[in-house]
């Protein structure tokens, strides 16, 4: 738990709550719950990265979305994030679209929102 | 142990037996100390501390979509009878049932987005009442009579005993059409227990069987179709495809329900969602039905099912 924002370092989203056991705390298996976290982030970068746009931790439960230039929006779930980067990338985020996935980057083209 | 009220949502239809319906189940000793939030006042004629009544009241949250519309009403209830239940008379179960004209989706919304609702309440099952007279012809007509019944996990068919009823098989095959893997069930049969209907305090029901009988369906508006998926499921791809889908899509995606063999759980996990809102996965406890896959069941309005898949794998593929 981070001591100064009490945050227990386990996000309360439905998409974290796919752990090894049917259960909220002891959080026995918080490392590979981390490890399936990262690889999450990891997937989240190379979509994000086609916006020019890059996500990071943030102390285990939440997630920064950030733009080339710096700016920053708290995403507090993974559902947030599509919000912050519409409004941070002018992009539209949706798995619909040839867009969306990360082997068309070299076809991408920002489309206005 | 999950101590939060389990709450059962009875939608259907103005004038398709609800009312009727929770009567028969709060009048039987396994419903004597339930909770009911009703939207009208209805002629249920028993303890009327048992009450809280809600006026319709609809509050737009930011974005304005309908489906994810605060039901500020519905919330001050469910506060008032957590309260009811923890300082006065103490309920092992709640009822909601809505006005014949609502959409529950909102009400489902209300009760997974606001947090303190969140830690003392659960959606156990949504129960959608269709009668034998009117239902056909509103199931034809009435949108909203359409979306109750494609978010439910039980149907209870009414009035199959009266002049001018549809037959329970024809009411039933309409009803599936919409939504393929609810369990139907009809209210004059003898072997009918509401209390197995209304009583129930598991999670949103997650039928089995229905699923993999489940079968591409299209009723108007609305279709319905399952995505079989032959490998275990990568969760953290998995959320990111379903959030963004949800995020872009969610207002055409009436229901989603699935059991998936994933990497990040030891066991199937059982997944719920109606509309934007996902309800947490559920464990399945291990089984025989274990070798079975993983798939998924859709009812949208709208959206492809090849579009979907295609998305999906694809994502999976990265």
């Amino acid at each position: 738990m981070c001591e100064v924002c009490a945050i227990f370092g386990a996000g309360e989203h439905w998409s974290d709550f796919a752990r090894l056991r049917d259960e909220r705390f002891p959080f026995d298996d918080i490392m590979h719950y981390r490890k399936e976290r990262a690889r999450r982030l990891d997937l989240l970068n190379r979509i994000l990265g086609q916006f020019d746009l890059s996500c990071e931790d943030w102390d285990g439960e939440a997630f920064a979305v950030y733009d080339k230039s710096g700016r920053m929006e708290l995403a507090p779930v993974l559902n947030d994030v599509w919000e912050a980067a519409e409004r941070l990338g002018a992009v539209r985020a949706d798995p619909l679209s040839d867009r969306f996935f990360p082997q068309a980057a070299s076809r991408f083209i920002a489309e206005g929102v | 142990m999950d101590d939060r009220l389990a709450i059962t949502l009875v939608t259907g239809f103005l004038g398709s037996g609800k009312t009727t319906l929770i009567r028969r189940y709060i009048e039987t000793p396994a419903g004597a100390d339930t909770g009911i939030i009703v939207n009208e006042f209805g002629e249920v004629g028993v303890d009327h501390s048992l009450f809280v009544h809600a006026a319709e009241q609809v509050e737009l949250v930011d974005g304005g979509c309908l489906c994810c519309a605060r039901r500020e009403d519905v919330a001050k209830a469910m506060y008032r009878l957590v309260q009811l239940s923890q300082n006065e008379r103490s309920f092992s179960r709640a009822i909601l049932e809505t006005s014949g004209l609502a959409d529950p989706a909102p009400i489902i919304a209300t009760l997974e987005r606001d947090p303190w609702l969140r830690t003392h309440v659960r959606l156990a099952s949504v129960v959608a009442v269709i009668d034998a007279v009117a239902g056909l012809e509103n199931l034809r007509s009435q949108p909203e009579a359409r979306r109750q019944i494609s978010i439910a996990d039980t149907v209870v068919l009414t009035k199959t005993d009266m002049r001018n009823a549809a037959s329970a098989e024809e009411l039933s095959a309409a009803v599936l059409q919409i939504a393929p893997d609810v369990t139907v069930l009809e209210a004059q049969d003898p072997d009918f227990r509401a209390d197995a209907v209304l009583g129930g305090s598991g999670n949103p029901a997650t039928n089995r069987l229905a699923f993999d009988e489940a079968q591409s369906s299209h009723s108007q508006d609305v279709s319905s179709f399952t995505i079989r998926l032959k490998e275990t499921v990568d969760w953290p791809a998995f959320t990111i495809w379903l959030t963004a889908l949800l995020h872009a899509h969610g207002d055409r995606i009436l229901r989603i329900k699935g059991l998936l063999e994933t990497s990040s759980a030891n066991t199937r996990l059982a997944i719920h969602g109606v509309q934007h809102v996902m309800h947490p996965p559920t464990h399945l406890p291990k089984g025989d039905d274990d070798e079975a896959g993983s798939f998924l069941v859709f009812i949208t309005r709208g959206l492809e099912q090849q579009a979907i898949s295609n998305s999906l794998q694809r994502l999976l593929r990265v």
